[in-house]
């Protein structure tokens, strides 16, 4: 008998590969943060953008995660379709491709909408920066 | 899928070696041609292990059954609105048990515990000067393993003239239990927490208890609990009984020493509590609290990560609640030290290479975890 498949989000959670920890970037364009104390949950965005033909786009996404399984798990998710993203882009990532991929039940779903947040936070903070700073 | 280390016999041994390979279970004959008396060698055998009587002994289907008949019979047989006391970190077959007569008229008084999970004696011997018509206790907390001085509350509740209620589940066979000189009218024990099978266990009933039976019918067991006897599960209770009876002294120091071992390893993080003082603790047993990791992170972590370790918060029973240890939040820990916490329990296919690939992978996933946390 085989084993049953294990849950995208587990997989995710148990190797994520968009961690801050493991980047080598040190300088981020946009940093959000949001939390979910219910969950006892909270995330970090890190964003680095270049500036190509006049539009601002993604160049690298990582995230810091405290909580649930699934939180990881969303937070890689996200980091990883940012990648080449505008900002307008990002801002319109469709949650519910996050709870498919994923396979999320859904008394998970709030991990999307966390990371969510943290993601908007994100973007505010990269496009009150000046232009100059970018690569 | 890779097999996971077992980290919680303290939730269900495997089966003894003794009984379980379908070897035929040595009992002895009491005239010549006739069939194995199966259930009174296990009752004298279990007897003999907590030296109580064989005739004393009612078979259950496990703890939990003998902890409601024990509870729930003391209570009826008290009749008016009876008085229980009891400990705020017991078990939830305790708990529910009385918080469901507690709606029937019963009158419950939860004792505290302090910061390394014992209960205060002098709150117990003054609450029982109102008068109760039981205590019941918890002997080894299925949680933390620590370990409630069960002489003394005999002793407190002998010269109240209360009868004493103890949960055993997880002291048999682990520790010395004397229902005699410690005082114990009733004592709740289960055969799969020593290596025996699943679905039988026993209410020591001693002499002069005031109990109402809880399950009517045939009156089998001098009508105390109704109901055919299960012989192969009481056979197989009583070979593991007979198993620890020989083992339990050498097997317990083996265990203590593999926990403290267990224990070294992981104390070189930082940030790692230790729950209950470490004297006072069934060898068995190791409960640490985490700093700076989610509980439901890191116990998903070390179950699904690999190599997997089977361990648990400890609540095992009340796991899908989602809550944190009502226990530990009990001993002072806050309600995120409290889901951030982990039992190893120890059993009979421990050994020492296990301890340091366990601990290893725990200072790993906890790294790990930390490590996703940390804008630094």
């Amino acid at each position: 008998m085989s084993a049953p498949a294990a849950s995208p989000w587990l997989l995710r959670f148990l190797a994520p590969r968009h961690a801050l920890c493991d980047h080598a970037i040190s300088q981020w364009h946009g940093v959000g943060e949001a939390d979910t104390p219910g969950e006892d949950a909270r995330c970090g965005m890190y964003l680095a953008l270049a500036q190509n033909d006049g539009e601002k786009r993604i160049v690298a996404a990582a995230f810091t995660a405290f909580g649930p399984p699934v939180v990881v798990a969303c937070a890689d998710w996200f980091c990883q379709r940012l990648n080449e993203c505008t900002i307008e882009d990002a801002r319109s990532l469709d949650l519910r491709a996050a709870e498919h991929d994923l396979a999320l039940a859904p008394e998970q779903r709030y991990a999307a909408l966390l990371i969510s947040d943290a993601l908007s936070a994100a973007l505010d903070n990269a496009l009150a920066r000046p232009c100059s700073n970018l690569g | 899928m890779p097999r996971r280390r077992h980290w919680r016999p303290a939730c269900s041994t495997p089966c003894s070696a003794c009984w379980s390979r379908r070897r035929p279970i040595r009992t002895p004959r009491t005239r010549r041609g006739a069939p194995p008396q199966h259930i009174d060698y296990a009752a004298h055998t279990l007897a003999d292990l907590i030296n109580a009587r064989a005739r004393d002994l009612v078979w259950t289907s496990g703890a939990t059954e003998s902890i409601n008949l024990a509870l729930k019979g003391v209570a009826e047989f008290a009749g008016g609105e009876p008085h229980i006391v009891s400990v705020v970190s017991e078990h939830s077959a305790t708990l529910e048990s009385l918080a469901w007569q507690e709606k029937r008229g019963t009158r419950v008084t939860r004792l505290d515990i302090d910061a390394h999970g014992r209960m205060d004696l002098d709150a117990l011997d003054a609450v029982l000067a109102d008068g109760a018509a039981l205590v019941s206790v918890m002997h080894v907390n299925n949680e933390t393993g620590v370990i409630q001085d069960i002489a003394a509350i005999g002793a407190i509740c002998a010269a109240h003239g209360v009868a004493l209620h103890v949960d055993a589940a997880q002291s048999l066979g682990r520790l010395p239990i004397d229902v005699t000189a410690m005082n114990i009218a009733l004592l709740s024990v289960s055969a799969h927490k020593i290596g025996g099978p699943k679905g039988i266990g026993a209410l020591v009933v001693r002499r002069r208890t005031g109990l109402a039976a809880q399950l009517h019918g045939g009156g089998q067991q001098r009508g105390l609990r109704s109901g055919t006897l299960a012989t192969h599960q009481i056979a197989g209770f009583g070979a593991a009984a007979a198993h620890v009876t020989a083992s339990r002294d050498a097997e317990q120091a083996r265990l203590g020493a593999l926990r403290d071992r267990l224990w070294a390893r992981i104390a070189r993080l930082d940030g790692v509590m230790r729950n209950g003082a470490p004297a006072q603790v069934a060898p068995a047993f190791l409960n640490v609290s985490v700093i700076g990791v989610h509980g439901e992170a890191l116990r998903t972590g070390l179950v699904e990560g690999a190599p997997g370790l089977a361990v648990s918060s400890g609540a095992t029973c009340s796991a899908a609640s989602g809550q944190s240890s009502h226990v530990l939040r009990a001993m002072g820990r806050t309600p995120r030290e409290a889901a951030a916490s982990i039992r190893f329990s120890l059993g009979l296919s421990t050994d020492a290479i296990q301890v340091e690939q366990a601990g290893a992978r725990f200072v790993a996933e906890v790294e790990r975890l930390r490590s996703l946390a940390s804008a630094a």
